[in-house]
């Protein structure tokens, strides 16, 4: 990845500015979204949670940045505190996925056999719903919850997580190192995290920055639908579903919490997209799972 | 000629140019209503659609309600009681056929009787119907008598509850083997044509209807459960009538040319029972403090967009024997005092709490059952959590309510849960929801309310015939109940139902099922 | 050839019958009765057994999985749980709308995405290729529920220009075929552009523009194949993503279809329309992998 500074100083090459800048520019703002979902909930005074029907569908400026809900509860309250609530319960849904997918996509891809067929075999069970009907289903079996969500989305991770390191794990496993290591009697354990894991990095860390953005979006989508769990906590995707009823009389309240979504997404596809070039050009974009 | 003479000279010649009162002036009616039909046999179903569309349109009944819920004389034309009040004798009407040329007699009433008392048919609207008639005697053609084990107070507003008490072919039932083949014939206004459970219900107008031929030809009803669709198509011209207009539309629809909004009391209410028996729901004082602690009026005007109306009475207005019987105004200072008098004591965090136990309770909402359901219990939650009480809500499904509302004293798990209710007998709308003999599993009484004195007043209006005796009983159940507070009493229901100008003569009756009745209606073209 | 297609098309039967396997089971685990739920609101006990009997609830699991291939196999998927009514009934009209809405999805964002990014391409640099560009990450960033939600407020609740829900009709197909074909339409767009460049490089373009034949015939002859093909499976497997992604776009405009169906059938635990309806989605999400497979096949034999 040239640097940012360099490119500046040739004007003209448009796309390849774009292409490592907006790494850069994704990155930044990613930060940013991830600052105010930490620090913001201590610097903002009002409750998210406090009903106050007197101001019910204040307009934006006349009470606080962004008014008041239907409810009167203040907006920029709960759009800082549905930060935090989308992005942890996003990286939530990612370290299960990558929990339960790794240590799968390493066995089923260094076993091979039957194990790997069996495994395989349930993956592209798993794999043949769009992602969203299975963390439907999850969620339907589980219970609507927060937790049950995070898992939920989770889940449909593991496949594709699975699935990305059990093909590294097929190639490496033939490499020099590795076969040299099981010729002196390594373990099996000890081969899968100190000499095949380390060589998973690289794309997992692509698939994972990618994969976040995903499950932010599913986990909103989630919520939207009314399956996040309890309605007073602030939560993206449940703010917009709620906002769809008053469209008319106060759009604020369903395209503010839109806007956050589409730009925490965006950043995490600006930087994920630049990482992808740099570390695996060869390795095709994520066109086949879409954030929904 | 004198004057008197020429105005009768000239209302007769004129007299072939004005409308036959009973001539169709013709029109369809199209109607989008926000729950489906789920069947056609109305003492089968208790869902609004067939009650509202089916039961009241193609069906009559012994004895029917007008829009302030007076019983006027329906395939019945009189009616007398015997002395002891247990025998029920009624005249039935002559000349009048079911729709499908069988005639109506005796012999049919004592068919749906007989029917919907079957305990191996499973007919719970039925059942509600007839409750509490022993037999049904046919004493010639067109008299029938009803044998009650007590006076039956509540026997008439039962039976002509909407589809409740229909009165249903005999032929048409001996003919279905399968319910799913019933076709729906009665003696009413309109006749069956078709329905296709996703798509269409088209019924026509009965030219032979023994009351004079409606002015519709024909309605069309369409289900729309999206309450967004609803307005748009109502907009657009694509449907004449929708229920259940949402609320925070209300305002704007009732400035757009061409669509008429209507507002009317209904005998629903919706409340939040509080478990009796469930400590610190247990002390009177918890309860009357819950009660002043929220702000019905503002909840009503916010989140309700003004349709509704603040609880004076655990019943709706509509009801005949409805008295305002007080209203907990919104008076927090009176909350907090109550709770000090109880014991209860602000703690460390805020709540308050009392010999170590804590003031918390769980608010339920089941998802999508009440208008703003979420919203109104968000906002009590937060009136409550304003002095001192840490209540919080949880949404669960239907199906959750459901099974919770079926848990006996011992084994349920309600501590505050949101509900609604609503009939056309004080009877049934105080007795089934208050009544201690009516705890889970065997009624609706989700408060376990206990009040022997109640009990014992619901128990003597049940039988007693006599209307001003039995309204001075509801005057003073009602009183005691607002007295003890077993609920959070919340709201009555209005409903918002909005037609386009073309539709002329909606009327309301307020009932169990819907609101809406269009026996009356022409659509101007 | 008909090996491969016996093959997969067993495959893709075998996995049908895992997914049928394992959405029956997971519906079973699901906390709540729905005997309570037909039966209604004021059922005696009595009523609420005799539906368990009816539908069977009480049997064994496998009991009830056997009872429900052979009826599956026969056409009976059932009767709904909430109205009474055989679930192929209910599912059917409503499935067919998905597949309506995802079909025209695709339409849209082949349309639209190719040209789009064709012209990217060949125009590399250009304020076209940027413009896209950025458009594209625009929409494969923004959910499906984010697009509908702001196409619905500027199209059709400002401007009124288009229905803001319902179905039924080619007007109110629009906006929601519109909002869920953006993300397949820019990520075609970025496919199309990024193939079709890689191919432009290569040995033999130049030489068939050394050979003086006109630009159009070398991009549409020589260059487009190739690098249609990955993109002719992308635009299969979009389709197949769509139908998952269309529970947003029909709960947002009201579209009656499966997916807004399904969810609300899932609050219900109505368990014959859970199963059914996430079978038939999956079914024809399996049918359009296996199309993409022998699709591909076909066009380039080459690759297995």
């Amino acid at each position: 990845m040239k640097r940012c500074s360099d490119r500046l100083r040739r004007p003209g090459l448009w796309s390849t500015l774009v292409r490592d800048c907006s790494g850069l520019v994704g990155l930044l703002l990613f930060a940013a979204i991830v600052a105010v979902a930490v620090i913001g909930p201590w610097t903002v005074r009002s409750d998210p949670l406090r009903v106050n029907l007197e101001r019910a569908f204040a307009p934006p400026g006349t009470s606080g940045l962004f008014g008041a809900d239907h409810l009167g509860r203040d907006l920029t309250a709960r759009l800082i505190w549905g930060a935090r609530t989308s992005l942890l319960s996003g990286a939530g849904a990612l370290a299960i996925g990558l929990a339960a997918g790794v240590p799968i996509g390493l066995v089923a891809g260094y076993r091979r056999g039957a194990v790997d067929e069996v495994v395989m075999g349930l993956l592209e069970v798993l794999m043949a719903f769009p992602g969203i009907l299975l963390a439907i289903l999850a969620v339907a079996v589980l219970g609507a919850g927060r937790t049950t969500v995070v898992v939920a989305v989770g889940l449909v991770s593991v496949p594709l997580v699975a699935r990305v390191v059990r093909g590294t794990t097929l190639a490496l496993r033939e490499a020099e190192y590795v076969l040299a290591a099981r010729a002196l009697g390594v373990g099996e354990r000890r081969i899968l995290w100190r000499h095949i894991l380390p060589g998973c990095l690289s794309p997992l860390i692509v698939l994972s920055v990618l994969r976040l953005a995903t499950t932010i979006v599913t986990v909103s989508g989630l919520g939207f639908l009314g399956l996040g769990g309890d309605p007073a906590v602030p939560e993206w995707g449940a703010m917009l579903s709620e906002g769809l009823a008053y469209l008319r009389r106060a759009p604020h309240l369903a395209l503010l919490p839109g806007a956050a979504i589409l730009l925490t997404v965006l950043s995490v596809n600006l930087f994920g997209d630049a990482l992808n070039d740099a570390l695996n050009p060869r390795l095709r974009s994520r066109t086949g799972g879409p954030p929904w | 000629m004198t004057r008197r003479s020429w105005l009768l000279l000239a209302m007769l010649l004129l007299a072939p140019l004005t409308p036959a009162r009973s001539a169709p002036s013709g029109g369809t009616l199209t109607w989008a209503l926000h729950v489906p039909i789920d069947r056609l046999d109305p003492p089968a179903s208790f869902s609004l659609a067939t009650g509202m569309v089916v039961g009241r349109n193609l069906f009559d009944r012994l004895v029917e309600h007008d829009e302030r819920l007076n019983i006027v004389p329906g395939l019945a034309t009189s009616w007398s009681t015997s002395r002891d009040g247990r025998t029920w004798t009624f005249r039935l009407r002559r000349g009048v056929r079911f729709h499908d040329g069988t005639p109506f007699t005796a012999d049919a009433v004592v068919f749906n009787v007989q029917r919907a008392l079957d305990p191996q048919l499973r007919l719970p609207a039925g059942a509600f119907a007839w409750a509490g008639v022993r037999a049904a005697r046919k004493v010639d053609d067109f008299t029938v008598e009803l044998v009650t084990d007590e006076p039956l107070a509540p026997l008439l507003n039962n039976i002509a509850d909407s589809g409740l008490g229909a009165i249903v072919s005999p032929r048409a039932v001996q003919a279905a083997r399968d319910p799913r083949e019933f076709v729906p014939v009665g003696t009413g206004p309109f006749k069956f044509v078709r329905w296709t459970p996703d798509g269409e219900f088209v019924m026509e107008a009965n030219r032979d209807y023994w009351g004079g031929p409606p002015r519709l030809e024909r309605v069309v009803v369409r289900i729309s459960p999206v309450p967004a669709t609803r307005v748009n198509q109502l907009e657009a011209g694509e449907i004449d009538l929708i229920t259940q207009v949402p609320l925070a539309e209300v305002g704007r629809l009732r400035g757009v040319r061409g669509v008429e909004v209507g507002i009317r009391p209904s005998t629903s209410w919706t409340y939040i029972a509080l478990n009796n028996l469930k400590p610190p729901l247990t002390d009177v004082r918890v309860r009357r403090a819950f009660n002043y602690a929220v702000n019905k009026r503002l909840i009503v005007d916010r989140i309700l967009f003004g349709v509704g109306e603040v609880a004076d009475s655990p019943i709706g207005s509509a009801y005949r024997d409805h008295h305002s019987a007080k209203v907990y105004e919104y008076e927090p200072a009176t909350a907090r005092r109550l709770f000090e008098e109880a014991g209860w004591r602000p703690g460390p965090d805020g709540f308050r709490q009392k010999d170590g136990a804590r003031l918390a309770a769980t608010l339920w909402v089941p998802v999508g059952r009440f208008a703003e359901g979420t919203a109104i219990a968000q906002a009590v939650a937060s009136f409550l959590r304003g002095v001192g009480a840490d209540v919080r809500v949880e949404e669960i499904e239907f199906a959750t309510y459901l099974a919770e509302a079926r848990r006996g004293p011992g084994e349920s798990r309600i501590e505050m849960v949101m509900a609604g209710w609503g009939t056309a007998d004080p009877d049934t709308g105080m007795r089934l929801v208050l009544h201690s003999s009516q705890w889970p599993p065997a009624g609706n009484n989700l408060a376990f309310y206990r009040n022997p004195e109640l009990d014992g007043l619901l128990d003597r209006a049940r039988t007693t015939l006599d209307p001003q005796a039995r309204r001075a009983l509801y005057q003073r159940a009602q009183t005691l109940v607002m007295n003890d507070a077993p609920w959070l009493f919340l709201h009555e229901r209005r409903e918002a139902v909005a037609w386009r100008s073309a539709v002329r003569g909606v009327r309301f009756i307020p009932s169990s099922a819907g609101l809406v009745d269009i026996r009356q209606v022409s659509v101007a073209r | 050839m008909w090996t491969f297609l016996l093959i997969r098309t067993a495959r893709a039967a075998v996995v049908l019958l895992g997914l049928s396997i394992v959405v029956f089971m997971s519906v079973r685990l699901i906390p709540g009765d729905p005997a309570l739920v037909f039966a209604g609101d004021y059922a005696t006990p009595a009523v609420v057994a005799q539906v368990r009997e009816r539908f069977g609830l009480d049997r064994p699991w496998v009991v009830q999985y056997a009872v429900f291939v052979r009826r599956a196999l026969a056409g009976d998927l059932g009767a709904s749980v909430r109205t009474g009514q055989p679930v192929l009934t209910e599912i059917a009209p409503r499935y067919a709308r998905t597949v309506v809405l995802a079909a025209a999805a695709t339409l849209i964002s082949v349309l639209v995405g190719l040209p789009l990014g064709v012209l990217a391409a060949v125009r590399r640099g250009g304020w076209v290729d940027r413009a896209s560009i950025a458009l594209a990450l625009l929409g494969v960033s923004a959910p499906t529920f984010v697009v509908a939600v702001l196409l619905q407020y500027v199209l059709a609740v400002r401007l009124g220009w288009l229905p803001v829900t319902g179905g039924g009709s080619l007007r109110h197909l629009v906006l929601p075929a519109v909002s869920l074909g953006v993300f397949p339409i820019a990520a075609i767009a970025r496919l199309v552009r990024a193939g079709l460049l890689e191919v432009l490089g290569e040995d033999y373009i130049r030489t068939a523009r050394a050979k003086g034949l006109p630009e159009a015939v070398v991009l549409v002859r020589h260059a487009l194949r190739p690098a249609l093909i990955p993109t002719a499976t992308v635009v299969a497997v979009q389709f197949g993503t769509m139908l998952g992604a269309a529970v947003f776009a029909e709960a947002v405009f009201a579209w009656p279809g499966l997916g807004r169906y399904l969810v609300q059938a899932v609050s219900a635990r109505d368990y014959p329309v859970v199963q059914a309806a996430v079978l038939a989605v999956g079914a024809t999400y399996i049918l359009a992998n296996l199309a993409v497979d022998l699709l591909y096949r076909w066009l380039d034999p080459r690759i297995v």
